[in-house]
């Protein structure tokens, strides 16, 4: 297993061996402990000091079910701190068969450039063919130039000028450039270093074995037996795909609603993951209520939702997407929130943040609630760069800034996602102290049986969340998959897999530690790049004001937030 | 031994899977909530987030005459 440094400067690059103490890092644990210790705290997050960290998980490539999943970690530029983001699709795969756990990009240059990597070499060429292209354009025109059975990440016109919504895509198993690194501004940094696409070409690679192939065996065998007997994996997500959460948030008063003013939506039902799985099943043609984003998967969350006339709009359709840009606008047409959805994978922009940046747009009157064409125009506009599209492309809390708004629904800058949290209060205690800003893979609560409205435990309950995302980030493994693995004990079946995989004997403690060791270390950054447990807040107006549909206010003490947040002694 | 008296327990579910129940069930009386679902193939904290007249469900509360519970699809989102 290899680390391959690629310096975006010199166009040149060096290959070093893992250390074996480091065979248990991967994903989000190996992008922040590498940023930790690579990159200075206080450094510009679009400047040469920073890095990009494209790591695998640990049981990326090793072909075990919904564990294909890539990380991306830098110095955000959105949130002034330390950042992963991960995404599902092919890279990881790719990237494993070549032998790396990950890909640490460093430098700096103005011009933007194809990095392409294969079994034997790294070379670089020109990425002008590409430039201003929509996303799906841009993928097949690499395709057509690479062939059809590389890996391709890309940044889109979001990331060329260097935008704090800008993520990164790749591949699906099926060629459509729309699995996403979202979060953070991930694609502002590879502009920041000119690079437009990676290819991974594993052609002439061998396939990755488990060291130990009985013990990767075992592991393996009880592990897909809990996805198979979890109810979520087995039959919530493979039917209805995480828009399932319509209803349940709406219920609880947790479904942002117009730029988080409330938590219930009056047509929720429309946008619903029922009313969804209908209308694919209704309009069928190219359109599938199931789809597997990685080779393998047994989850299939993902969708393609069709037009009318059964061609494919975009996929995938998920929960966030539907709460930010519809029922955070005042949308409560699904035909129009996949639109919106479309936009954003097509220029590669985080739809949480975008969706949320609309919201406080409209907040301020730039556009009404529920105005579509407006939505589209805004997004249309930072297309093209003009200058609304430029301070929408900034995300939410810029917007909010900009315009004289001050409620705007962020964390350390990053907008919260489909979750309003003073109708979980436990993923307002994430939102506020995950060093990750705003972030519900940073710490999932809604499905605790608790009073979700009561500020008791939930300090408690976020923390054990927030290492559990952490366990699963870092394996690779899907966060659909944490609710089974997190139950009954299946935690140490995985600790057989990954012991199988990396050929060193895990226990189950060992990888709760690493877990605890990579929240520490985020933490210290943040501590070191100047955050304080000011920035450990939520936005103050949902301190003041009552969320009407879930009838209370965010109430959770200071005091016990600070017991987790950046100033803890861990 | 002595039967405890029957109480009726209005009974709705988002669960696609687990919405074959009558309208109303009829339960002995200081029965809790988690003993309920498991009496109707409800595996509790696996299954299903449980609602108890419009809020969360806590394990141990007993349930009372005409209560409402709604069941609705455990997932952890997007």
């Amino acid at each position: 297993m290899k680390y391959l440094r690629i310096n975006m400067s010199h166009l040149h690059y060096k290959e070093d061996d893992v250390p074996t103490d480091r065979l248990l890092l991967g994903g989000r644990a190996l992008t922040s402990q590498l940023i930790y210790e690579e990159v200075p705290a206080t450094c510009h997050p679009l400047g040469p000091l920073n890095k990009i960290v494209l790591a695998n998980g640990v049981l990326t490539g090793s072909l075990a079910s919904s564990a294909e999943r890539t990380s991306i970690g830098a110095k955000s530029p959105l949130t002034g701190g330390i950042k992963e983001s991960n995404a599902g699709g092919i890279a990881g795969l790719k990237m494993g068969r070549l032998g790396y756990r990950a890909i640490i990009f460093e430098g700096l240059r103005d011009d933007f450039q194809i990095v392409i990597i294969d079994k034997d070499s790294v070379r670089f060429e020109p990425a002008d063919e590409i430039l201003g292209l929509r996303a799906s354009e841009a993928a097949q025109k690499l395709m057509a130039r690479f062939g059809d059975q590389v890996s391709i990440n890309l940044i889109g016109v979001s990331g060329e000028m260097k935008m704090n919504t800008a993520a990164v895509t790749n591949l699906d198993k099926d060629g459509s450039p729309t699995r996403f690194y979202g979060r953070g501004g991930m694609g502002a940094v590879w502009g920041s270093k000119g690079i437009k696409a990676v290819i991974i070409d594993d052609t002439g690679a061998e396939r990755n074995k488990p060291r130990n192939r009985e013990r990767f065996m075992d592991g393996m065998k009880n592990y897909a037996l809990a996805l198979r007997e979890h109810p979520g994996t087995s039959k919530v997500y493979p039917e209805l795909g995480t828009a399932a959460m319509v209803r349940t948030t709406n219920h609880l008063g947790a479904l942002p609603t117009r730029n988080f003013s409330t938590g219930s939506f009056e047509h929720y039902e429309s946008i619903s993951g029922e009313k969804m799985r209908e209308t694919i099943l209704e309009r069928g043609g190219e359109g599938s209520t199931t789809h597997a984003c990685m080779p393998g998967c047994a989850i299939r969350c993902s969708n393609i939702y069709p037009d009318e006339e059964g061609k494919t709009v975009t996929t995938p359709i998920e929960y966030e997407n539907i709460g930010l840009l519809g029922s955070n606008l005042g949308i409560g047409d699904l035909d129009q929130v996949v639109e919106l959805n479309r936009l954003c994978n097509e220029l590669c922009i985080d739809t949480i943040e975008t969706g949320a940046a609309l919201g406080v747009a409209m907040q301020a009157g730039i556009a009404e609630f529920g105005d579509f064409e407006a939505a589209k125009n805004m997004l249309l506009d930072l297309e093209k760069g003009n200058p609304l599209g430029r301070i929408i492309g900034g995300g939410a809390t810029l917007v909010g800034k900009i315009y004289g708004e001050r409620r705007v629904p962020a964390v350390k800058g990053q907008a919260m996602p489909a979750y309003e949290p003073r109708g979980i209060k436990g993923l307002g205690v994430t939102f506020a102290t995950t060093p990750q800003g705003a972030d519900h893979t940073a710490g999932q609560t809604i499905r605790a049986q608790v009073d979700h409205r009561s500020p008791e435990g939930q300090v408690e309950i976020s923390y054990n969340a927030q290492h559990v995302a952490i366990v699963v980030d870092s394996l690779g493994v899907c966060f659909m998959a944490s609710g089974p693995i997190f139950t009954k004990d299946n935690i140490k079946h995985i600790a057989n897999l990954v012991s199988g995989y990396i050929g060193q004997d895990v226990s189950e403690e060992d990888i709760r530690a690493m877990a605890r060791k990579c929240l520490q270390t985020e933490h210290a950054f943040n501590r070191d790049a100047g955050f304080t447990k000011a920035q450990d807040r939520l936005p103050e107006y949902m301190y003041l004001e009552t969320n009407e549909a879930a009838d209370t206010r965010f109430d959770v003490k200071d005091e016990e937030l600070d017991k987790i947040g950046v100033t803890a002694a861990h | 031994m002595v039967s405890q008296p029957l109480i009726n327990i209005r009974i709705q579910s988002h669960i696609p899977w687990k919405s074959d129940y009558p309208p109303v069930i009829q339960v002995e009386d200081n029965t809790t909530i988690r003993t309920f679902c498991e009496q109707i193939g409800i595996e509790w904290d696996v299954e299903a987030l449980v609602f108890l007249n419009n809020q969360i469900a806590h394990e141990s509360q007993i349930l009372q005459d005409n209560d409402q519970v709604l069941l609705m699809i455990p997932v952890v989102g997007g």
